[in-house]
């Protein structure tokens, strides 16, 4: 399948038939207190059919516990959450068969082999016949098991289990997935595959919302992100959004031939700078402003008599901006 | 892994996912029968089936009831030795072959069973079960599948053990018969019981405590059956064929209706707060009700004797069990989710009827209430009956203080369930609280019931005895214990009974948030779901789902 008609075939889907964006994943205002804990408080947010959503957020943040709403292992406090429609708090059953989850622990047993285990998965699931054999030779393949499926589970590496347990949640094609943590602990080639697996997933059109703390994996993989701290989202769209919208504190660097105390001086001066430092002929602005002030603020220089040498804009990456958006506090 | 190895198992994979073309095909149609056939067993007693016979604990188990069956068979005969040529000798052999059986069914699977759904909650893998199709029932009757497979096969295995005893002389093939039924059905109710407490604990420190449960119960359950086993062995059967069918049958009736109670209370345990968690118990405690009602009216046909011990048996375990389920009902949460009222009844007659099923602590109130006032009313007109048989003894509980001691109890159980409902509410709107508090609020309100008026009492008499007084009206020991004597005077009876319909009715005026509301229609969207997932065809125009298009046959556009 050529990029084309990947890129068509993902569009069509996220349009859906109907051809309007119809959300796959809903989150309607999703509280989740334990006690005076609140792991979750007032989210919102909408998934489009096809794509895939990276959640963020450091430890202790609420991922997992929204996931799980989602995932349909636990009741939200108060709001609705929507699978294809479905709501995942009164037709779990519904939900369930279109939904594959892999949680941030293994959850395989001893005493199983990997195709023992794959295709009881396949049986809870209802798969069955010939369609249960098809799949099993599907997730074999795709999750590159296939031959370790003779082995029992309990001598499989971390990669191999974790392998494993995508192909549980995909054994009975689910168009969901609900991915918490799944490169957690994995050497950089086991998190090579996986994103390639995710990848491929996603181009076969499966809605994906997963959580990890790789971020510059997440931004290669994501279409939208979604940034929680302390059971709030602070922020939610695709990567460049979140990145224009957080961008306005760019860093500029002018590299001045002269005067660049003059410069510092005549930068601080202006309400657009935040912060000016100098390092050597360099000058290290925190920026507010957009590409027009920024222009007015060079011709400014120039005006004032120094020496412009070289300008350099940094555009702040995601993790630059999930460190900006959340505050590193934990409950 | 050498070349050769790995291509026999790489043959033998190709084998399982039926890729090999090498599979002769008639054995692929067997294949195919058998992969069908496959498919409509639980999922869980596959897994199970297939971990369990691999585990250490079963070869180990297996292994050790082989050895004790050959041991015994060996040291058995030769301690009998001569006598075994001219003389009965089953009984003996017997005993020890119904030691080496017991073992394992009525305390190593029961606790396996016990142990393997708690090892899912423990590793997770219980989550992961319950985002698939599997419903919690299916997870519980799978667990009970697999026990029951795990006993087949010892049964099996030590079958030609016991048919050499028979052949020794000493034990009747009807008495064989019960003896291996009481140890399946015993092993069977015992394993549902500890399947039962598994999920009762998430926490460490509380896995120990019903660890502790389960082993006592399970020893408890091994003594009582074996005491009667071995009684039944060395002794024979004491009573008539009737009256052995008649126990027989009450003995099936009892652990069949209470295992599909603990059934449900176990997959009640596994289901989602949403979900309508409490009509499939209720269902099955009236089953269970109505069945033991059956039996102790058929023990009529038996004579006194064994009536008036069945009624007297069936009269306590019915009344433990309402009382405990009834402080268990009204401790439910009153919210009713979308879900349960969906599933509401929509007729008129059905709510008249169908309501007092639904979850809730007033319909559960008056659910509990209404079996047991039904239990000991059916049971005093039972006893009523008993003493008119012809071989009835003389009776010195005359009928009035039957139906007294009844007015009585039942009072009583009205007040201290509302007392259950108060406290249980009040700790509820600050707490998440499960049903089981409502049995230890059932305990507290019974004591202080009890004990408040009957310390006051003691305290203004110097801690001297004192009679009975109006001031003791909350006394339920007391006044019935006066009640069963026939000396309890009747303006305190009067109050008793007073202060239960006050419960009761009182009860029924708030009844109207639960009944009240009306039945919600089911989302269109689900039932466009339900309608797709039986394979009805949707009528619609343009499919609603867009992964029905595979592969790359969609358009560069979306329709228009």
């Amino acid at each position: 399948m050529n990029a084309t008609s990947k890129m068509s075939l993902r569009e069509a889907i996220r349009i859906g038939v109907h051809g309007e964006q119809t959300p796959c994943i809903e989150l309607r205002r999703i509280y989740r207190y334990f006690g005076d804990t609140k792991a979750v408080h007032d989210i919102s947010f909408a998934i489009p059919r096809g794509s895939v959503f990276g959640y963020i957020g450091p430890n202790g943040a609420g991922k997992t516990t929204s996931m799980r709403i989602l995932a349909t292992l636990d009741l939200p406090s108060y709001g609705e959450a929507f699978i294809d429609g479905l709501s995942v708090i009164n037709d779990p059953e519904l939900v369930r068969r279109r939904l594959g989850y892999m949680p941030d622990s293994y959850g395989t047993y001893r005493d199983v082999n990997c195709w023992e285990y794959l295709d009881f998965y396949a049986r809870a699931y209802g798969v069955t016949g010939a369609d249960r054999l098809k799949r099993l030779r599907w997730v074999l393949n795709f999750t590159g098991t296939r031959n370790i499926a003779e082995k029992p589970i309990r001598g499989l590496s971390k990669g191999m289990k974790q392998r494993l347990c995508l192909g549980r949640a995909l054994i009975h094609d689910p168009s969901v997935l609900i991915l918490d943590e799944p490169a957690a602990g994995l050497d950089p080639r086991a998190r090579i595959e996986l994103r390639r697996m995710i990848g491929e997933l996603a181009s076969q059109g499966k809605t994906i919302i997963i959580s990890s703390h790789i971020l510059t994996e997440l931004a290669e993989m994501c279409d939208r992100i979604g940034i929680i701290e302390q059971g709030r989202l602070l922020a939610t769209g695709t990567v460049d959004e979140i990145q224009s919208q957080r961008a306005e504190h760019r860093e500029l660097q002018i590299r001045l031939l002269s005067d660049v105390t003059t410069a510092a001086n005549l930068a601080k001066s202006r309400s657009d700078v935040l912060q000016a430092n100098i390092d050597g002929d360099l000058l290290r602005l925190e920026f507010s402003g957009d590409v027009r002030a920024q222009a007015d603020l060079l011709r400014a220089l120039v005006m004032a008599g120094c020496e412009v040498a070289e300008v350099s804009s940094h555009q702040k990456s995601l993790e630059d901006v999930f460190l900006q958006v959340t505050e590193g506090l934990v409950q | 892994m050498s070349i050769a190895a790995k291509t026999s198992a790489d043959a033998n994979l190709a084998v399982i996912l039926g890729e090999s073309e090498a599979v002769p095909k008639w054995l692929r149609t067997i294949d195919r029968i058998a992969v069908k056939a496959g498919d409509s067993i639980n999922p869980i007693l596959v897994k199970e089936t297939r971990q369990a016979l691999k585990s250490r604990q079963f070869v180990v188990t297996f292994s050790l009831l082989l050895f004790a069956a050959l041991a015994w068979s060996i040291a058995g005969t030769l301690l009998l030795m001569p006598r075994i040529y001219f003389l009965p000798s089953a009984p003996t052999l017997l005993t020890g072959y119904y030691i080496v059986l017991a073992v394992p069914m009525l305390l190593v699977v029961p606790l396996a069973a016990y142990r393997s759904l708690e090892g899912e909650i423990d590793d997770g893998t219980l989550e992961l079960l319950s985002v698939t199709s599997l419903s919690p029932r299916q997870i519980v009757m799978g667990k009970l599948g697999s026990a029951a497979l795990q006993m087949m096969l010892y049964f099996v295995a030590l079958f030609p053990c016991v048919a050499y005893a028979y052949t020794l002389r000493g034990v009747d093939l009807p008495t064989l018969g019960l003896l291996m039924g009481m140890l399946v059905v015993a092993g069977l109710t015992l394993t549902v019981i500890a399947i039962f407490f598994a999920p009762m604990a998430r926490v460490r420190s509380s896995q120990v405590g019903t660890l502790l449960m389960v082993m006592l119960v399970l020893i408890a359950g091994e003594v009582a059956v074996g005491s009667l086993a071995i009684n039944l062995i060395q002794s024979g059967n004491p009573f008539t064929p009737q009256q052995t069918g008649f126990f027989a049958v009450t003995a099936l009736a009892f652990c069949v209706t209470i295992a599909a109670v603990f059934v449900m209370a176990t997959a009640a345990q596994l289901t989602p707060e949403s979900e309508n968690r409490s009509t499939a118990i209720r269902v099955t405690l009236l089953v269970h009700e109505v069945a033991l009602i059956a039996v102790a009216s058929y023990s009529l046909v038996l004579g006194f004797d064994v009536a008036i011990l069945t009624i007297w048996a069936v009269t306590m375990h019915l009344c433990v069990m309402w009382i405990a389920s009834g402080a268990m009902m009204s401790a439910e949460a009153a919210t009713m989710t979308p879900r349960i009222r969906r599933e509401l009844p929509a007729t008129f007659l059905g709510r008249l009827f169908l309501i007092w099923f639904t979850p809730g602590p007033a319909t559960g109130y008056v659910f509990a209430g209404a079996n047991l006032a039904v239990t000991l009313c059916v049971m005093v007109l039972l006893f009523e009956e008993a003493i008119r048989l012809p071989d009835a003894a003389s009776i010195i509980w005359p009928t009035q203080v039957a139906r007294t001691t009844l007015a009585v109890a039942i009072s009583y159980f009205f007040v201290a369930a509302a007392g259950v409902r108060v406290i249980v509410g009040l700790l509820r709107r600050r707490n998440t609280v499960r049903v089981a508090l409502g049995l230890a609020a059932m305990a507290v309100v019974l004591l202080l019931m009890s004990l408040v008026p009957y310390s006051i009492g003691l305290h203004y008499n110097d801690y001297r005895p004192y009679s009975y007084s109006i001031r003791q009206v909350t006394n339920w020991v007391w006044t019935i214990q006066l009640a069963v004597r026939a000396q309890l005077p009747v303006i305190e009876f009067w109050t008793v009974v007073a202060m239960g319909v006050l419960a009761f009715f009182g009860h029924l005026l708030l009844l109207g948030r639960t009944v009240l509301p009306q039945r919600l229609a089911t989302p269109q969207r689900v039932l466009e779901e339900r309608a797709r997932m039986s394979g009805v065809e949707l009528k619609s125009a343009v499919p609603n789902d867009p992964f029905m298009f595979k592969d790359e046959v969609l358009h560069d556009a979306p329709p228009s």
